[in-house]
């Protein structure tokens, strides 16, 4: 168990509890806060989504342990007293935005957050701001149309543009500061000594064997060298999700013998459910703030391996160097995931539908990797070896993605096909860079996800392009190339054929739209 | 009052998070409830046992040995047990179950649970049943079967210039409540329980469970809790949840909750029904229906359970709102090994409007007319007969929300614009599907069901309603005090609506059918009239009250009692033979218009819905706002069963086990809607009201379906309308030959017909 006290609603709180309880547990059951709900544990639904340090996350998926010490939550009964909270509510309440209300208080953290950082919301980026967080009930029209509303009010008569500069602070400090007197003379809430409220069904209430929290990174390689296999957690997002589905395996008896175990989508469920898990040895890496950040040297992106797919999708020099980084970090999840899940937590996972690992593939990304002993650097080609399987030391901890930025001349580009428009897993994605000289393809690289055991790239289709012409007749042939490359498989989000075919259309509508942008070739 | 829209009074507390739903509530010593399953699809229970590890006395264990005879959930037929026995029927089948202190504690106890199963073969899809079916009758169980007729429509077909005929599948579709299902159970008195829980029929669960208990009605009580959303997803599986809760209560001494996760709740609870709907149609050249054949076969999972109401719903909507001088129907629920389907929104009802609304377009087609004309030709108005011989005598406004959806939509333009416009890659398309739904419970339903409601006065001088229809986001409680404010003429504030409760509340039925307005509205009008005709006899008429209290006092003075009750009482006239399937099916009918309209990549598959437009005739609108938004969910709802939720099984097991992969449309899937609100008054309706919560479902599947048709040249006959299928039926290969596309203008002369059609496409087959 550990203790930790945060700033809940803008009220001094602690709570003691196991670290690996996901912070909505806590919330609900330690300290009263039930207006976050659990509608589905894996941050697919939103019903969960809190204000953590200011930014939007999925509560469900976010390790209590990992929120450090003087932390601020605002939930939706905090955010309801604040100014901006308030004018969301009546707004909701004017356009009778509510059915059933349950994905509410979520709906109503993102959209404050939205409303604060967004300056002019237009009616798509309302609907990208809550892609997150699913409503079955109302169809999202009065909810985007009430936000729009609320967008409108809060522009000072007689100036256009900017509005949403005033309600709280910048991103990624407690929201409130500017409100905070506001909130001050409002009486507290009632502070039910911590009554046991009900817990949905539950976390995984399990300690872990032993949790670390370093502050820095030679802390870390020294515990992973102590500890070796220790599991390292960054964002969470897939470890969590891992480990929740885990304890909440299906209990499913009399299977006729352990061995029938079937198809590859399916979790190996029977075994889950007749032994008790491992309990883990965890390092959590979300308190060192040098893996996090961008630098640029010498034409070199380094990305820290915490930076968040939400700081990816933010930064500027990376918006410069690697955009198809940016759009596939763009393409990851929703807001609240974003904010949460890591670059390296992305590559280490080793999905094949990893939507971050496919523009490093293209620019010719490296890894640094440490270790107590030293630091190795290895190409991310290199990294994968199977499928969801790397050759990461048991001893080693990513640090550092390097990536060379565009040069002149250089473009790259970043396309999904998921099962729907926003928050979804891609059946395919592509990212192509490529260069022309003299109006031939001079250089060009392909990776794809989803089409293989791990993210590939296409060395054989490469060839095959370079020196050629831009042209339709091309475009045809290299659809063919891709296709004849890949070698996926039907899963439960699609089928191989469909797969081999939107490989082939994703890369030519990218070189395409690549090449014709820059030299208006066809 | 009716007609204006106040605000919520529930939305406040839901938005800022101080709703207690069922997983909020906290409960001082209470035990959590699991349930361990089948893990085979078909087989024969040998064991279940505890063995010694078990921790007895701090967890408890409840098989359904012990339950005997009154192990049966009471529903349509009371076959399905709370607990398998002997035989389980489907994977995920509750077998036993187990409280602890917390659920930690009770997962460890499970552990100690041995369950052996010898495993016999089972059946897993709905064709693979038919077509066993078709060889030997005897070899598959069904949960139902019947038959609509009228006239002869095998002479009909015989002797029609032309006959039409397809094929239609639709999958399970899941009703994913962002709440999921859960319940508490405290231990009650003389063997009784107290439940509360996320559900919609309060006397459906406690009538389950007085059977199950073996005690006096009184002894049990059923409360509502806030609910999260049901869409007819809490109408049946909260009596087997409820039950559960209930058993380990009475074996523990302590309040128990059981709150499904959601992988269990996509796992084992009732989808809608999957369904194989034939059509063969036959028509004159200039588009008249002359004949309909129509099978409709439903798959009904291992158990009964609500499947025969959900057949019978599907048989009496599947001839669309068109008229027909020759039907033949049949309808059949076949058994199989998936979890028993249920209710969910249309109950039937969206899956033959799928099947007829693609099948009328391919007739347009095949008669060189425009989608709305075809229709226009064949649709119900006042004096048209139905399959059953039902004559519509009032509010038939099919033709009236055609009209308006067609203007709203600028259709007919649109509709020649794109069939005219040059074949590249992206293309657009717009669809039409004209539907309808009989309001309340079908038949003698509503007249079996007897439901009463009753008006109270309460101490401090409110009006209290008392109904066992929920709140579960619909705004029921919100527009049956409206109805009441109107009639009395008092203002909102001072009534209100009970929660559920069946020791407060009197049975008014269940929250389905798009009843709770339509017919228990009208009962609590009735009530109203007898409180104004009561307080006329105490303090004379109206118009000498100095006020609304100085009445009620005289009221009270007279020592009159203070509750009003009224029954339901069929509309005169209206006369329905279950057995022949003949005559009033329904005592009046809602109707919808939907047009679609989209973009599609043909190369990928992918379609982008641009907009859905849905004019529903529901009579008389008590809340505007609050019907907008059952549209807008609605057309939602189906759209996402037309275009993105595809739900598959393998062993009888749903793959689609999480929210990753059960896939609901986002905000940024969701297209402009537009809710265009028809009003067409209904005698009979609480100020003319008609049924509205299920209508708006029906419509988006098949009109995205025909928009798609359009767009891409390729008629998709199995939902979900899926990339996929658009690919593989041949979109973007600009070597094929258009297929089904609806001609733009009717002097075109008739399509080639691609006689080898690859799977997925309808068959259009024509004889002479
Ligand atoms: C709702 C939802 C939607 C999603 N959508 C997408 C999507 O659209 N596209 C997509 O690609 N992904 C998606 N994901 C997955 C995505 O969030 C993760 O892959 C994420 O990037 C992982 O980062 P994390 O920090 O959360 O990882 P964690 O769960 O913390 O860790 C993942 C793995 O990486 C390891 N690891 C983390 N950091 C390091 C390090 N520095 N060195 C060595 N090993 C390390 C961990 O040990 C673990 O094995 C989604 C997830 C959710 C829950
Ligand atoms: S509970 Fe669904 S996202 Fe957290
Ligand atoms: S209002 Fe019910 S899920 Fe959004």
């Amino acid at each position: 168990m550990i203790t930790r006290q945060w700033q809940v609603n803008g009220e001094m709180r602690e709570a003691t509890f196991p670290a690996l309880k996901p912070l909505l547990h806590v919330l609900r059951e330690e300290l009263a806060a039930t207006g976050p709900k659990e509608g589905c544990g894996e941050g697919e639904c939103g019903a969960c989504t809190v204000l953590l340090n200011g930014q939007p996350v999925t509560s469900c998926l976010a390790a209590a342990g990992q929120v450090r010490d003087g932390s601020t939550i605002w939930t939706a009964e905090g955010l309801a007293r604040l100014p901006l909270g308030e004018r969301i509510v009546d707004a909701f309440m004017r356009h009778g935005a509510v059915q059933c209300g349950i994905c509410f208080p979520g709906m109503l953290a993102t959209t404050y957050a939205f409303l604060r950082d967004e300056p002019a919301p237009d009616d798509r980026s309302t609907r990208e701001a809550l892609s997150g967080n699913l409503c079955r009930c109302t169809g999202y029209s009065k909810i985007v149309a009430a936000i729009l509303d609320v967008a409108r009010e809060r522009e000072p008569a007689g100036s256009r543009g900017r509005v949403g500069a005033q309600p709280g602070p910048p991103a990624g400090e407690d929201p409130t500061l500017e409100t905070l007197d506001a909130l001050e003379t409002l009486e507290t809430p009632p502070s039910p000594a911590a009554p046991r409220a009900a817990s949905a069904p539950a976390i995984d209430p399990r300690e872990p064997a032993a949790f670390y929290a370093p502050r820095t990174l030679d802390e870390a390689l020294a515990l992973r060298a102590r500890r070796p296999g220790a599991a390292l957690l960054a964002g969470g997002s897939d470890l969590l999700v891992a480990w929740q589905a885990a304890a909440r395996e299906p209990l499913l008896r009399g299977a006729p013998s352990r061995t029938a175990r079937p198809a590859a989508d399916r979790p190996a469920e029977t075994a889950a459910a007749e032994a008790p898990c491992q309990r883990p040895v965890v390092i959590s890496l979300s308190d060192i703030d040098a893996l996090r950040g961008v630098a640029e040297e010498d034409g070199v992106l380094r990305i820290g391996a915490c930076t968040s797919a939400y700081e990816l999708c933010t930064n500027p020099s990376l918006a410069r160097g690697a955009p198809a980084l940016v759009a596939a970090a763009h393409a990851l999840g929703a807001r609240p995931i974003r904010h949460l899940a890591t670059l390296a937590g992305n590559l280490v996972n080793a999905s094949p539908a990893a939507d971050l690992a496919p523009p490093l593939l293209v620019a010719g990304a490296g890894l640094l990797i440490a270790k107590a002993g030293g630091t190795r650097k290895i190409p991310l080609e290199d990294f994968y070896r199977g499928y969801k399987e790397t050759n990461l030391g048991p001893d080693e901890i990513v640090t550092v993605v390097l990536v060379p930025a565009l040069v002149a001349g250089e473009r790259e580009g970043f396309r999904k096909l998921g099962t729907r428009r926003a928050q979804s897993i891609a059946k395919v994605c592509a990212a192509v860079r490529v260069r022309l000289d003299a109006g031939r393809i001079d250089a060009v690289a392909i990776a794809l996800g989803s089409v293989a055991p791990t993210t590939v790239r296409l060395p054989r289709t490469e060839e095959r392009l370079r020196s050629e012409r831009p042209t339709a007749a091309l475009w045809e042939r290299t659809r063919q190339w891709v296709a004849e490359e890949v070698h996926p498989i039907s899963d439960v989000r699609s089928n191989a054929d469909y797969r081999r075919a939107m490989a082939g259309v994703l890369v030519t509508d990218l070189l395409a739209s690549l090449v014709c942008s820059e030299h208006g070739a066809q | 009052m009716i007609g204006r829209s106040p605000a919520r009074t529930d939305a406040r507390e839901k938005i800022v998070g101080s709703t207690r739903y069922i997983a909020d509530y906290v409960v001082p010593g209470v035990w959590q409830g699991i349930t361990l399953r089948s893990a085979v699809a078909a087989g024969r229970i040998r064991t279940v046992t505890a063995d010694a590890h078990f921790p007895h006395g701090e967890a408890v264990l409840v098989t359904g040995q012990e339950l005997g005879a009154t192990n049966r959930v009471a529903m349509v037929t009371d076959e399905m047990p709370f607990l398998a026995t002997d035989a389980v029927r489907y994977a995920g089948e509750p077998i036993a179950l187990v409280a602890a202190p917390t659920l930690h504690a009770a997962r460890a106890a499970a552990h100690a649970v041995r369950i052996e199963i010898d495993p016999c073969t089972p059946l897993f899809s709905l064709q693979e049943a038919e077509e066993r079916r078709r060889a030997d009758p005897a070899s598959v169980r069904v949960h139902a079967e019947c038959r609509i007729t009228r006239g002869d429509a095998a002479a009909a077909l015989r002797n029609a210039a032309i006959v039409i005929a397809g094929t239609y599948t639709t999958q399970a579709q899941e009703q994913a409540y962002i709440e999921p299902q859960g319940v508490i159970a405290w231990p009650g008195q003389r063997g009784g329980t107290v439940i509360e829980g996320s559900l919609q029929c309060p006397y459906y669960v406690h009538n389950a469970l007085v059977r199950l208990l073996g005690c006096a009605p009184e002894d049990v009580i059923v409360r509502q809790s806030p609910t999260g959303g049901a869409f007819g997803g809490k109408e049946d599986i909260p009596s087997v949840i409820g039950g559960h809760a209930a058993l380990l209560a009475r074996a523990c001494g302590h309040p128990v909750r059981i709150v499904y996760d959601r992988h269990e709740d996509l796992l084992f609870t009732p989808k809608r029904h999957p369904s194989i709907v034939h059509h063969r149609t036959g028509v004159s050249e200039d588009g008249r229906l002359l004949a309909m054949e129509i099978t409709v076969v439903l798959d009904g999972g291992a158990y009964t359970t609500l499947s025969p109401v959900v057949l019978s719903r599907a048989v009496l909507h599947a001839t669309g709102p068109y008229e027909c001088p020759h039907v033949a129907i049949h309808g059949v629920c076949l058994g199989t090994n998936i979890p028993p389907p249920g209710a969910f929104r249309g109950f039937g009802a969206p899956q033959v409007a799928f099947a007829i609304e693609s099948h009328i377009d391919r007739i347009a087609h095949r008669c060189h007319l425009r989608p709305d004309e075809i229709r226009r030709r064949n649709i119900m108005r006042i004096g048209s007969v139905t399959a059953t011989g039902q004559i519509l005598r009032e509010s038939v406004s099919a033709e009236r929300v055609l009209d308006e959806a067609l203007t709203a939509s600028d259709f007919v333009r649109k509709w020649q614009a794109h069939g005219a416009a040059a074949r590249q890659r992206h293309r657009r398309g717009i669809g039409l599907a004209l539907t309808w739904h009989g309001g309340g419970f079908t038949g003698n339903g509503e007249v079996n069901l007897a439901s009463v409601a009753a008006l109270s006065i309460e101490d401090d001088g409110r009006l209290l309603i008392r109904t066992s229809n929920v709140e579960m986001g619909q705004g029921a409680h919100t527009a049956l005090p409206q109805i009441v404010a109107e009639r009395l003429g008092v203002p909102l504030e001072r009534i209100a609506c009970a929660q559920p409760d069946t020791s407060q509340v009197p049975n008014s039925g269940p929250t389905v059918a798009s009843r709770t307005v339509m017919v228990v509205g009208r009962l609590i009008e009735r009530c109203a009239d007898q409180l104004a005709d009561a307080l006329e006899q105490a303090a004379g008429p109206r118009a000498q009250w100095n006020d609304f209290d100085g009445a009620l006092d005289a009221l009270r003075t007279a020592g009159d009692p203070l509750r009003f009750e009224a029954r339901y009482e069929p509309p005169p006239g209206i006369h329905w033979d279950e057995r022949t399937y003949r005559g009033d099916a329904y005592a009046v009918y809602s109707y919808a218009c939907t047009v679609v309209e989209l973009s599609t990549d043909t190369l990928t598959g992918e379609v982008k819905v641009e907009r859905a437009i849905a004019a529903c005739d529901i009579g008389r609108a008590i809340h505007p706002q609050v019907v907008e938004g059952q549209i807008e969910g609605g057309v939602l709802q189906g759209l996402g069963m037309g275009l993105l939720e595809q739900s598959t099984t393998h062993e009888g097991r749903f793959d689609q086990n999480r929210f990753q992969t059960y896939i609901i449309p986002t905000a940024l899937d969701a297209p402009e809607i537009l809710p265009i609100i028809v009003e067409d008054p209904y005698s009979r309706g609480p100020g003319g009201a008609k049924g509205l919560g299920e209508l708006p479902v029906h419509g988006p599947a098949p009109a995205l379906a025909n928009a798609v048709a359009q767009a891409s040249g390729r008629r998709i006959t199995d939902l979900p309308v899926t990339p996929e299928r658009i690919v593989a039926a041949g979109a973007g290969d600009p070597a094929s030959p258009i297929r089904d596309l609806p001609s733009p203008s009717r002097d075109l002369p008739s399509p080639s017909r691609d006689p080898a059609s690859p799977s997925g496409v309808g068959d259009e087959k024509e004889e002479a």
